[in-house]
């Protein structure tokens, strides 16, 4: 409620009304019950499809009915009212928001005031393990859409009063809640007031999604790498925290963001701290691995096959000139074909039910490749290359980075296919260039390699054990660097 | 003045530093010096890093004594019209040295990759690199400029290659050389060490500037310990006299080199190597911006895009890979003026002029 404003809600109970209606006229599942407080009438307006009805009739009404007393007084001075969050509200635009809001809403007559009552049930699935998220060791719960049950999910994790959120409404329309997770004492101040200020500058009329909202307030509209990594795991989310990250939940999304983000957490997982730390490496080392084959393979066998077959040992490339020989296609085409079939593929088998996605994947990916090489189209090492590059593109654990690196092969299949490796190199400059640039809330996305950090290098391509990684990562300039008792 | 997309530490620096200057020299200055001096070379090299030192030395007092870097305070030390003339001609030293670099850069990637390639083709397509890290600030360049640490270190495999498999006796007989041989072949290493001339420019950016001389000498004795064993290798690999007949003297020992899977080692590291001049290119192209920036108060896109046309434009002019070699012969030596000579004269005009700056900095 905001206090010092004058009210302008009238103390006459069917203005009031007609002003309700007026704004929610035709809004679906708007209920009223109208009662009689203290020999006045009074009117509860209600969503019904995102409010307790149990908490109405019981707690709300229940209440209101049963006192004899002055109750509209008792509400105002919040005198011993059995009922959860109360909220005096001076304003319509108030009101309205609070019954959009799934709020129930007392008018009365003779009150300029009306009275909020937060018993909101809103639909909500229940919470389970991500589906692109999976560990093997980690917690298998992960994010809903609802705030206040992620709220509560995090809170499980960390039983700290040093855990903060920042609550900011966003998307003129839309209205969206936004909550903003930080520890105090670990999270940089500087950093909280930056992000403050750009989602309080953020005008628009709806902005009602993770991605939105990272792009509106990231900056960089012109790359297609992520700066704010998104994750539906709690654990990990509570692990950003503890690294003195903000962590973003939009209400009616189950991703949350972390700020700032850098590029190499792309290639971490949750898993990796709940496995022994040179398992963890090896395995860390392979999406390293994995990542350079999704991004370069493609453009080395181009550039090797156009300009540089004499790489090649003899004894692979007579086999390799047979199978090539039966394609009349130049290398570059060969490529193109091939990524854009497995693209194709990859697509439809997101947007199919899962028993047929799954079928649809296997098949195509069998009966097209093996239909390509016998027609002559591809030979078989491009069969090889293309899986080998998707397969390495999946172990990638970032869906966004993923997709980025996907689409930045096919410029530099192009460059190879002009000139050779050269153009890999030219290419490869201007890629890396481009993400040395970028910044995640005002700290470089590169970290630790451009700039140079060799304390953070010990989670970088490798994990050092625990007792060894006693400092927190410097991306987000933590208050405390040495994760210490106190 | 310097923001957050210029500023720079002192490591940052010597790693900028260091990139600019590596990149043509690795190749060319081997058969160079044994042209000129013989298996004597790498005492030239070593002469040509203490003649630039003190280069350095006299560029880090010139802007320590003036507070701001010494190409800013031209017209206050020399006078205005003095001031100006010297500095457009700095910044036409910079197109110089950009262009030649390019040019000799587009030579080599014809020899080793594309013999039949236009020329103006690739030194359009080989500046875009070089021209989008510019475009970012010296902050991205110089982290950017990061790389050629991996770079270089994988790059040195093929020197270390050819001293392993050569004879390193081949360098026999030492100190056989006249000082005169030594001297000459000291100035022609000097194009192989241009870039730290690069310190008149910058020194607002710079963090950490107590430790401007230790990075300058820094990224000297890091290009130095790289063509002294490039030129070694050549001549325990091919002898004392054929490398003076080789082009590349390194290009042909990675030549030498093969592995189980990979039949042609030198096609990798040329890709290695193409990353590494574009460091180069993009050291030379990013002091030019702060020149013009510096004297004109001009910093945008289109500024950049007029100095790239321009470089372009004199790549071009300078015609045949001679015309481009014999050029860059004389670059050096205008370069090591530029780097040596010009603030040694400065320094006293400097402690001359104390008053004129005292003010000139009160005024901005």
């Amino acid at each position: 409620m905001a206090e010092g404003r004058e009210s302008n809600l009238s103390k006459d109970l069917r203005y009031n009304e007609a002003g309700i209606d007026t704004i929610v006229k035709d809004c679906p599942g708007i209920a009223r019950h109208r009662l009689r407080l203290q020999k006045r009438d009074a009117v509860l307006f209600f969503m019904e499809a995102l409010v307790s009805k149990d908490f109405i009739q019981r707690d709300v009404l229940g209440y209101l009915l049963s006192q004899d007393g002055p109750v509209l007084r008792d509400l105002e001075r919040y005198n011993n009212v059995p009922i959860g969050t109360i909220n005096k509200l001076d304003h319509m635009d108030q009101v309205i928001d609070a019954i959009m809001d799934g709020q129930a809403v007392l008018i009365a007559d003779g009150v300029n005031q009306a009275f909020s009552f937060k018993v909101n049930k809103k639909p909500q699935r229940s919470i389970e393990e991500p589906a692109t998220e999976k560990d093997i060791r980690g917690p298998h719960n992960g994010f809903i859409e609802r705030l206040e049950a992620n709220t509560a999910l995090i809170q499980s994790y960390l039983k700290t009063p040093a855990l903060k959120m920042r609550r900011y409404e966003t998307g003129l329309r839309s209205k969206t809640t936004v909550g903003v997770f930080y520890i105090e004492g670990l999270a940089n101040p500087k950093i909280i007031d930056e992000f403050d200020a750009k989602i309080k500058a953020v005008k628009t009329d709806s902005a009602f999604s993770p991605s939105y909202l990272e792009e509106l307030i990231g900056g960089h509209a012109w790359t297609t790498f992520p700066l704010f990594y998104s994750t539906e795991r709690v654990d990990k989310a509570v692990a950003y925290l503890l690294e003195g990250r903000l962590v973003i939940l939009v209400d009616g999304f189950p991703q949350s963001l972390s700020v700032p983000s850098a590029f190499v957490m792309a290639l971490q997982t949750a898993d990796d701290y709940n496995i022994r730390a040179i398992a963890a490496s090896v395995i860390r080392l392979l999406r390293f691995g994995a990542l350079f084959i999704s991004l370069f393979l493609p453009a080395l066998y181009i550039a090797i096959l156009t300009f540089h077959y004499e790489t090649i040992p003899l004894s692979l490339l007579i086999p390799l000139a047979e199978t090539r020989s039966k394609v009349p296609f130049p290398p570059v085409v060969e490529a193109f074909t091939m990524e854009l079939i497995f693209e194709v593929i990859r697509e439809s088998g997101i947007r199919l039910p899962s028993p047929i996605g799954q079928t649809v994947g296997v098949v195509g990916g069998l009966v097209l490749g093996q239909a390509a090489v016998a027609a002559g189209i591809v030979s078989n090492v491009m069969i090889i290359v293309v899986a080998l590059t998707g397969m390495a593109n999946f172990i990638i654990p970032n869906f966004e980075v993923a997709l980025a690196i996907r689409l930045v092969r096919f410029p530099l299949m192009i460059l190879a296919a002009m000139f050779g490796i050269v153009g890999i190199s030219v290419g490869s400059t201007i890629l890396f260039t481009h993400l040395i640039s970028l910044k995640s809330l005002g700290q470089p996305y590169m970290i630790p390699f451009f700039p140079f950090n060799l304390r953070d290098l010990k989670d970088a391509f490798i994990i050092m054990p625990a007792a060894i990684r006693r400092s927190r990562p410097t991306l987000a300039q933590p208050q405390q660097y040495r994760r210490k008792k106190n | 003045m310097s923001n957050d997309l210029d500023s720079i530490n002192s490591g940052q620096l010597l790693t900028f530093l260091f990139a600019t200057e590596v990149g043509i020299g690795i190749l060319v200055l081997p058969r160079t010096l044994i042209k000129e001096v013989g298996t004597g070379g790498w005492i030239s090299i070593i002469l040509a890093a203490f003649l630039v030192g003190i280069g350095v030395i006299c560029i880090t007092l010139l802007n320590r004594m003036i507070g701001d870097s010494g190409f800013a305070a031209l017209p206050i030390l020399l006078g205005k019209p003095l001031g100006w003339v010297f500095s457009v001609a700095l910044m036409l030293y910079l197109v110089a040295i950009s262009s030649i670099v390019l040019n000799l850069f587009v030579e080599v990637v014809r020899i080793w990759f594309f013999p039949a390639a236009s020329r103006l083709t690739l030194m359009l397509f080989l500046l875009v690199p070089s021209v989008y890290m510019v475009s970012k600030g010296l902050r991205v360049v110089a982290l950017f400029d990061g790389f050629i640490y991996l770079i270089m270190a994988l790059l040195a495999l093929v020197p270390l290659h050819g001293i392993i498999d050569g004879n390193i006796l081949f360098l026999r007989p030492v100190l056989q050389v006249t000082i005169g041989k030594l001297t000459s072949g000291a100035l022609k290493s000097g194009v192989s060490f241009l870039g730290f001339e690069l310190l008149l420019f910058f020194y607002p950016e710079v963090l950490g500037k107590k430790r401007l001389f230790l990075t300058g000498a820094g990224s000297i004795a890091m290009a130095t310990f790289f063509y002294v064993g490039a030129f070694i290798a050549a001549i325990a690999l091919f002898g004392p006299v054929q490398p003076a007949h080789l082009t590349y003297p390194l290009l042909e020992i990675s030549r030498t080199i093969s592995l189980p899977i990979v039949e042609r080692v030198d096609l990798l590291f040329g890709g290695l190597w193409v990353t590494a001049i574009t460091t180069t290119i993009s050291g030379f192209l990013i002091g030019l911006v702060k020149a013009v920036e510096t004297r004109f108060h001009v910093r945008n896109r289109i500024s950049l895009a007029v100095i790239s046309i321009v470089t372009v434009i004199a790549s071009l002019i300078t015609g045949s890979f001679a015309e481009a070699e014999a050029l860059a012969d004389m670059i050096g030596i205008v370069g090591l003026a530029v780097g040596v000579v010009f603030p040694a004269v400065l320094l006293p005009v400097a402690w001359l002029r104390k008053g004129a700056i005292k003010k000139w900095h009160q005024s901005k």
